[in-house]
C-alpha cells in the first residue's frame, strides 16, 4: 500500500483566473502569446447565448485577428476536429480560443494537437502519444462541470466505430483558463445538472483514485463541499451569480483534482456509453455514481465516508471509525441530490441489448480510467452496474 | 486505507500506463516549445552562417569581376584608340599622296576617301571622348561631323543651322559608321554643288517620330540646302556615282529609307534618311 504522503506524485494546472469578469482579460492574454490570428472554437448554443459575440467583440476592439469554428456539437467527432484542424490551417492561425462547455474544449485541443502534430486525431489515443505541444491555448468555460479548461484530457468520438477516445497528455493541458462564472448562468436546468453532477464525479473519482495525493485531495473534497452546497441553490436560481460562482469553483477544484489524481469506474463506464448510444456526459455519470461508489466501497471506505459526511452536510471530524452504512447514505444522499436537480434514477434510452451490454463493458474495461479505480473490476461487475441504470431488452 | 493495484491489464504494463496517467511516466514532463525553439534557432543560425559565407563569395567574386571589366574597358579603350590612330594614319598617308597628284579629278577622289576615312576616325573619336566604349551619341556626331566638313569645304559664308531634337538617341559601332558615312556624303554633296556662289544655308535635323499605323518609333536625319536644286531627271544612277553608290549601299545595311527631293518652297535640295 503506498503512502499518499510519501508516494511520488504531480501537480500540473495551467494559469487561470477566476472570478466576474475574468472573461474580459482574454484580449490582453491573446497579446501576452503574441499571436497573430486566432481560431475561435465554440458551439451554436454559446454564439446563440451571446457569449461567442462577447468574446468575438473583445478581440475586434483591441484589433486582434480571429476566425470562428463553430462546427461542433455535442461529445464532438473527430471528423469535426479534423475539419476544424484543416480551418485552422488554411486561415492562418497560430493561437486557439475555445468559448464553451467540454465539447467545444475538447474540441480546440484535438484541433491543436493536429495542427501541431499534423495526421489523424484518432492517432493520439492514450496516454503521452502526443509529441509536439499544441499551440497556445486559451479556454473560456461557459459550463460548470467538464474542466477540460484545467485538464490533461480531451474526449474526442470516434465516429465509425461509435467510441469515445481519450487523449491524455500534459501537452493538453491550456495555457490559460479564464474561468467567469456569469457565463454560467445562461445554461438551461438539464445542462446546469447535468454538468454539476459530472463536476461532483469527478471530485469524488479523482479523491477515492488510487492515485490520489494531499494536493488532488484538498481540491476534490473542498469541490464536494463547493458543488453540494451551491449546485441545488444554482437550480434553484439561475441568475444567482453567487450560487453559480460556488458551482463553477467546484468544477475547478474538482478538476484539478482529476486532471492529476485521474478518474475511475464511473469514468470509464460513462466514456462507453456516451460513445456507443450518443448520450449525454454528465447524466451518464450522475446515474453510474451511487452503483460504482457501492462497488468500490470496500477499497477504500475511510474516504467513501469523509465523502458521505460531507454529502450530509456534516463535518468529516464527526464520523468515527469504519462506518458501515456510508456506501448507503452516499446512496441516499445523492438520491436527494438528483431529485433536487430534476434528475431521475434511470436513463431513458432505448432498451440494451445483451450484446451491447457485453460492448459497453468491454470498452469499459479497456478505458485508462479504469487504472486509477480503487477497485479492480471485471466484466460482469460491470455489466451488472449497467444493469442498474440501463433498460433491458 | 487499503487500496488496490491495477489489475485490469497485464501487471507492469497497467502499472506504467497508470504512472503516466498521473504525469510519472517517462517522458510525461509538460511539453515546452522550447526544444523546438532552440532547434529553430539553431537552425537560423547555421543558415545565418551559410548566408553569410554566400554573401562573402558573392562580395570576393563582385570584387573579381569589377576588376576584370576594369581591365576589358582599358582594352577596349586601347583598341579604339589604335584604330582612331589609324585612320588618322591613314588620313595623313591620303594627305601626303595628294600633293603628288596632278590631275584634277584624281584629287577630288583621293579627297573624298580621306573625308571617309576621317568620318569613320570621327566615330572612334567620339567614342574615345565620350569615355562609352559601345555606343556613340548621335546629335552629337552628325553636329562634329558637319561642322567638320563645313570647315573643310571652305565656304565661311554659308550658314550652317541645326536643330537636333533627339538627346539621348546613342547608337553602337557598327550603326553609327555606316549612318555617319550617309550623313558625311549627304553633306559633301551640299557643300559641293548646293552653294555654287559660296552662299546660302544648310540646315541640318535630326527627329524622332511615330509610324501613324503602327505607331514604331522611326528617327529621321534631314539635311537641306536652299542651292539651285537639281534636275531628278539628271541626277546620275546610284551605280554611276561612289557617292550615291555608299549611301544606297550602306542605308540598306542600315534598313534605312533615303530620298532625295526638293523642300518645301521649291528651292534646293532635301536628303531625308529614315531608320528605326
Amino acid at each position: 500500500m503506498e503512502n499518499p504522503l510519501t508516494a511520488l506524485r504531480k501537480f500540473v494546472a495551467p494559469e487561470f483566473i477566476f472570478g466576474n469578469g475574468a472573461l474580459a482579460k482574454c484580449a490582453d492574454y491573446v497579446r501576452t502569446f503574441g499571436a497573430s490570428k486566432l481560431l475561435v472554437v465554440s458551439d451554436e448554443g454559446l454564439v446563440r447565448a451571446g457569449w461567442t459575440p462577447k468574446v468575438e467583440g473583445l478581440f475586434k476592439g483591441a484589433g486582434i485577428d480571429f476566425a470562428r469554428f463553430d462546427g461542433v456539437s455535442p461529445n464532438p467527432r473527430d471528423g469535426e476536429v479534423m475539419d476544424g484542424a484543416d480551418f485552422y490551417r488554411k486561415q492562418g492561425c497560430d493561437m486557439i480560443v475555445a468559448v464553451g462547455g467540454g465539447s467545444p474544449m475538447d474540441c480546440a485541443k484535438g484541433i491543436g494537437v493536429v495542427a501541431a502534430n499534423g495526421g489523424h486525431v484518432l492517432d493520439f489515443e492514450g496516454v503521452d502519444n502526443v509529441p509536439i505541444p499544441m499551440p497556445p491555448l486559451l479556454c473560456i468555460p461557459t459550463t460548470a462541470g467538464t474542466a477540460a479548461d484545467v485538464s490533461q484530457f480531451a474526449i474526442i468520438l470516434d465516429s465509425v466505430r461509435l467510441n469515445k477516445i481519450a487523449i491524455i497528455s500534459k501537452g493538453v493541458v491550456p495555457d490559460i483558463s479564464l474561468i467567469d462564472p456569469e457565463t454560467s448562468c445562461t445554461m438551461d436546468a438539464d445542462l446546469s445538472a447535468a454538468t454539476g453532477m459530472d463536476a461532483l464525479t469527478h471530485a469524488i473519482e479523482a479523491y477515492a483514485s488510487n492515485a490520489a495525493s494531499p494536493i488532488t485531495d484538498l481540491n476534490a473534497l473542498k469541490a464536494i463541499e463547493y458543488l453540494i452546497t451551491y449546485l441545488p441553490q444554482a437550480l434553484r436560481s439561475p441568475y444567482d451569480t453567487e450560487a453559480r460562482a460556488g458551482v463553477m469553483m467546484g468544477s475547478l477544484l474538482a478538476g484539478l483534482a482529476f486532471s492529476n489524481a485521474s478518474l475511475g469506474l464511473v469514468h470509464a463506464m460513462a466514456h462507453a456509453l456516451g460513445g456507443l448510444l450518443d448520450l449525454p456526459h454528465g447524466l451518464c455519470n450522475a446515474l453510474l455514481l451511487e452503483h460504482v461508489i457501492a462497488f468500490n466501497y470496500e477499497a477504500v471506505p475511510e474516504r467513501y465516508d469523509r465523502v458521505a459526511s460531507l454529502l450530509r452536510g456534516k463535518p468529516a471530524e464527526t464520523t468515527q471509525g469504519p462506518f458501515h452504512g456510508a456506501s448507503d447514505a452516499i446512496a441516499e444522499a445523492l438520491f436527494k441530490l438528483r431529485r433536487s436537480l430534476g434528475l431521475g434514477d434511470r436513463l431513458e434510452a432505448a432498451p440494451v441489448s445483451a450484446a451491447q451490454l457485453d460492448e459497453l463493458a468491454r470498452r469499459a474495461l479497456s478505458d485508462p480510467c479504469l487504472l486509477t479505480n480503487p477497485r479492480a473490476a471485471s466484466g460482469a461487475d460491470i455489466v451488472g452496474i449497467y444493469a442498474a441504470i440501463l433498460p433491458r431488452a | 486505507m487499503r487500496r488496490s493495484s491495477p489489475e485490469h491489464s497485464e501487471g507492469s504494463d497497467a502499472e506504467a500506463q497508470r504512472a503516466k496517467i498521473i504525469g510519472l511516466g517517462a517522458g510525461s514532463a509538460r511539453k515546452s516549445y522550447y526544444p523546438q525553439l532552440q532547434e529553430k534557432i539553431r537552425d537560423l543560425e547555421s543558415k545565418q552562417l551559410t548566408l553569410m559565407d554566400t554573401v562573402r563569395t558573392l562580395e570576393e567574386r563582385e570584387s573579381e569581376l569589377e576588376l576584370l571589366v576594369e581591365e576589358k574597358n582599358l582594352l577596349l579603350k586601347e583598341v579604339h584608340h589604335r584604330v582612331k590612330n589609324n585612320f588618322q594614319i591613314i588620313g595623313s598617308l591620303l594627305n601626303l599622296g595628294l600633293g603628288s597628284i596632278s590631275s584634277e579629278l584624281e584629287a577630288a577622289a583621293f579627297s573624298r576617301t580621306k573625308r571617309r576615312i576621317d568620318t569613320m576616325g570621327m566615330v572612334y573619336g567620339q567614342l574615345l571622348q565620350a569615355d562609352r566604349f559601345a555606343d556613340v551619341d548621335l546629335c552629337e556626331l552628325v553636329t562634329q561631323l558637319v561642322n567638320a566638313l563645313y570647315y573643310d569645304a571652305g565656304k565661311p559664308s554659308v550658314e550652317l543651322a541645326f536643330d537636333m531634337s533627339c538627346p539621348d538617341l546613342f547608337l553602337d559601332v557598327d550603326r553609327a559608321i555606316p549612318l555617319a558615312l550617309i550623313v558625311s556624303e549627304a553633306a559633301s554633296n551640299s557643300f559641293d554643288h548646293g552653294f555654287p556662289d559660296g552662299r546660302g544655308r544648310l540646315r541640318v535635323s535630326l527627329k524622332e517620330g511615330a509610324r501613324e499605323e503602327s505607331g514604331t518609333l522611326y528617327h529621321l536625319v534631314e539635311l537641306c540646302d536652299d542651292g539651285p536644286g537639281f534636275d531628278i531627271g539628271g541626277l546620275p544612277p546610284p551605280g554611276s556615282s561612289l557617292g550615291l553608290m555608299l549611301i544606297d549601299l550602306l542605308a540598306s545595311q542600315l534598313k534605312a529609307l533615303y530620298a532625295f527631293d526638293t523642300p518645301p518652297g521649291g528651292k534646293g535640295t532635301r536628303f531625308s534618311l529614315f531608320f528605326i
